[in-house]
């Protein structure tokens, strides 16, 4: 957010306005919008366009080409191809450094076409893995990645592994064998991504844009959400098997991770994930409310009951997101 | 000197002597009036959501209280709360105007009644579509100035569009009317953004018009054969406003009207090998970046992949030749851009 006026970015809209506001005259606005467009401007805008267009087309063909081809292709070459890639990838990520963007990029791009090359060795050899070895035996190769550069990319792809093998184990294994219900799978995976969101707290919590959390938070309170709504949707609100006393556990999980975000909001609040945690609990209280009222079997009184309740929780949360954006403010003020 | 903010431009307002008796000063009173306190986008989308579902739980509960209050006549009953919630909605907007919550729940219900009292007098006269585009376009013209909200204006006119639309194609049966449709908001988009003077008044029908042209386009190329029409004859209107947008470009940033020739030829060209949403989406690049507009380049960078992925994914060649034809494009572009930066080498070389 720019802290004065003037520092705001400048744009036709702004001038536009400045013009409808009678801050500037007609000469000025056409001065301006002239030049808003300056000719090295432009260029650089085309420069950058036909770079990206280009090379998407260029990338794309290469792609469709080799897509042509695959099937005529001989075990050994597609192995040969996405190899060299890998290497090629690799080679790159060691030679721009593993602390450059570039690097970075090249490293993950690495570390994805690992996953590409056990998909083709299982379909070229027909294995007979479940899809969910495959995840889990991609994540255990990249460990040592991990451990060796964890940059966001890198964090990101591997917890999303962890959490897709976890799902498609429940999928494939744990809710056919009666291991786990549906909702079980759902408030394990929500504990598991609390545990993610501790470490990243407890490890990673300087980084410049938090967008990992942000993904924690909001499939934890989705994973979470589900069964809470399908337990507010039935009657009576008792724990009536592992799935409702494994929601309590994740909940738990997820208590901590709440309060590490409070403890630390002097120092930098969190208001992505404050409303996440907030839109959450208004949908557990909007369907509290809506289960209530269709019990009544009163349609009117509980459409009104309804409007009211809505209005009231938000304009409660954004009563309180707007005190924690002020809060925020003059920390930031306050800070050296 | 380049502008990046509000400071720079104001320097060089100042600068060339553009600036009143007064200075700065009302340019500052203007924009300290935005800035307020500004709530994340997140915190609006929200508050926008909790605004719209309260409304639709109050516009039910009012129709129903309607319809236990003893009144008979369903016709009667949905005028009266049709011009009521536009009544309560004006109301709310005029008493809070800088409550978002309050503004969001007026746009709602003010939609509502708008839909409320259509369907009265469409069930009392006939249910047809002139009748819903007749309602949405007055609806949109007798509110635009008094309630003073972009939200509400863009839908009004967005609606009416695609109302406008529907009727052209199934009850006029005059598919070819949608070509011309394409090029009218094209260019009504064009002139808003690049010649209207009046632009803060009319954002919203230009935001609606620049948003209907590619999504009118792509209806028209994904259900072609059912509305038994080609594809080609918005192209030459479309590639003349690219030209004409050209033209403002070199106007306004004072180029080199030399440069334009082969632009033009591009453009030409493209307009025979491609389809014409590629054209659209090349114009609201442009203007995008020649207005710094956020939404627009948004639009054009959302459009461009789509509309090029339609046209490859529909060639009936193999997967080799799109290959081929891609490679092809690739190349193109990249040698294009070879040759603009060598230019621009030479030229700053050149330079003293």
């Amino acid at each position: 957010m720019a802290s004065s006026p003037l520092e705001r970015r400048a744009d036709g809209t702004t001038v536009d306005e400045l013009f409808g506001a009678g801050a500037i005259d007609g000469r000025a606005r056409k001065a301006a919008l002239g030049w808003l467009m300056d000719r090295q401007g432009w260029l650089d805008f085309a420069e950058r366009f036909l770079l990206v267009v280009g090379a998407l087309c260029l990338v794309l063909g290469i792609l469709f080409f080799f897509a042509f081809n695959w099937a005529s292709l001989k075990p050994w070459m597609r192995f040969a191809l996405l190899q060299t890639a890998f290497l090629g990838a690799a080679l790159g990520a060691w030679h721009r450094g593993l602390e450059s963007p570039s690097g970075q990029a090249l490293h993950l791009s690495a570390a994805v076409l690992v996953g590409v090359n056990l998909a083709i060795y299982g379909q070229v050899y027909q294995t007979g893995a479940d899809a969910f070895e495959l995840f889990v035996g991609w994540a255990a190769l990249l460990v040592p990645w991990l451990v060796a550069a964890p940059h966001r990319g890198m964090r990101a792809l591997w917890i999303a592994l962890v959490e897709l093998s976890f799902l498609l184990w429940c999928a494939q294994v744990a809710v056919p064998e009666d291991h786990l219900s549906h909702g079980g799978t759902l408030i394990a995976a929500a504990a598991l991504a609390s545990v993610f969101l501790l470490i990243e707290e407890w490890r990673f919590r300087r980084e410049g844009l938090p967008w990992i959390r942000w993904c924690l938070v909001a499939m934890t309170m989705i994973c979470i959400s589900i069964p809470a709504l399908k337990v507010l949707s039935h009657a009576g609100c008792e724990i009536r098997d592992p799935a409702e006393a494994l929601a309590l556990l994740a909940l738990l999980a997820a208590g901590p991770a709440a309060h590490l975000y409070l403890a630390r909001r002097l120092e930098r609040l969190d208001l992505v994930s404050l409303t996440l945690v907030g839109f959450c609990l208004q949908l557990h209280v909007v369907a509290w409310m809506g289960r209530f009222v269709i019990e009544l079997r009163e349609a009117l009184f509980g459409f009104g009951v309804m409007t009211l309740t809505v209005v009231g929780t938000t304009a409660l949360l954004v009563h309180y997101l707007r005190r924690q954006q002020r809060f925020r403010a003059a920390g930031e003020e306050g800070r050296p | 000197m380049r502008i990046a903010t509000m400071a720079d431009l104001v320097a060089r307002w100042k600068e060339e002597r553009f600036l009143g008796p007064k200075g700065p000063e009302p340019i500052m009173e203007a924009l300290s009036k935005d800035e307020g306190e500004e709530t994340p986008w997140y915190v609006k989308a929200f508050v926008v959501a909790g605004a719209w579902l309260a409304s639709l739980f109050a516009t039910i509960f009012l129709g129903m209280l309607l319809a236990t209050c003893g009144i008979d006549d369903f016709v009667v009953a949905w005028l009266i709360i049709g011009l009521g919630a536009i009544g309560l909605a004006l109301m709310l907007r005029r008493r809070f105007p800088e409550s978002l919550f309050a503004t969001q729940c007026a746009i709602a219900v003010s939609f509502a009644g708008q839909i409320a009292f259509t369907l009265g007098l469409a069930r009392h006269l006939r249910l047809e579509t002139w009748m819903f585009l007749l309602m949405a376009a007055l609806f949109t013209t007798i509110l635009y100035h008094p309630f003073d909200d972009p939200i509400h204006r863009f839908v009004g006119v967005a609606g009416t569009l695609l109302f406008l639309s529907h009727f052209l194609h199934h009850d006029l049966k005059l598919p070819y009317a949608l070509h011309g449709l394409v090029g009218v908001t094209a260019w009504a988009a064009g002139w808003l953004f690049t010649r209207c003077e009046c632009l803060h008044r009319y954002r919203p029908p230009a935001y609606a018009c620049a948003i209907a042209s590619p999504a009118l386009i792509w209806v028209i190329l994904v259900d072609r054969k059912s509305l038994d029409t080609p594809v080609w004859p918005a192209t030459p209107l479309l590639a003349l406003g690219l030209v004409a947008l050209y033209a403002w470009v070199a106007e306004a940033a004072d180029g080199d009207r030399k440069a334009l020739i082969p632009v033009v030829l591009a453009t030409a060209l493209l307009s025979v090998v491609s389809t014409p949403g590629v054209l659209v989406a090349l114009a609201l690049l442009a203007m995008g970046h020649g207005r710094r507009d956020r939404a627009l380049l948004t639009m054009g960078i959302l459009f461009l992949p789509l509309f090029m992925a339609q046209f490859y994914f529909e060639m009936k060649t193999s997967l080799l030749a799109k290959s081929g034809s891609l490679v092809a494009t690739g190349l193109v572009l990249l040698g294009a851009r070879a040759y603009l930066v060598a230019y621009r080498r030479k030229r700053d070389g050149a330079r003293p």
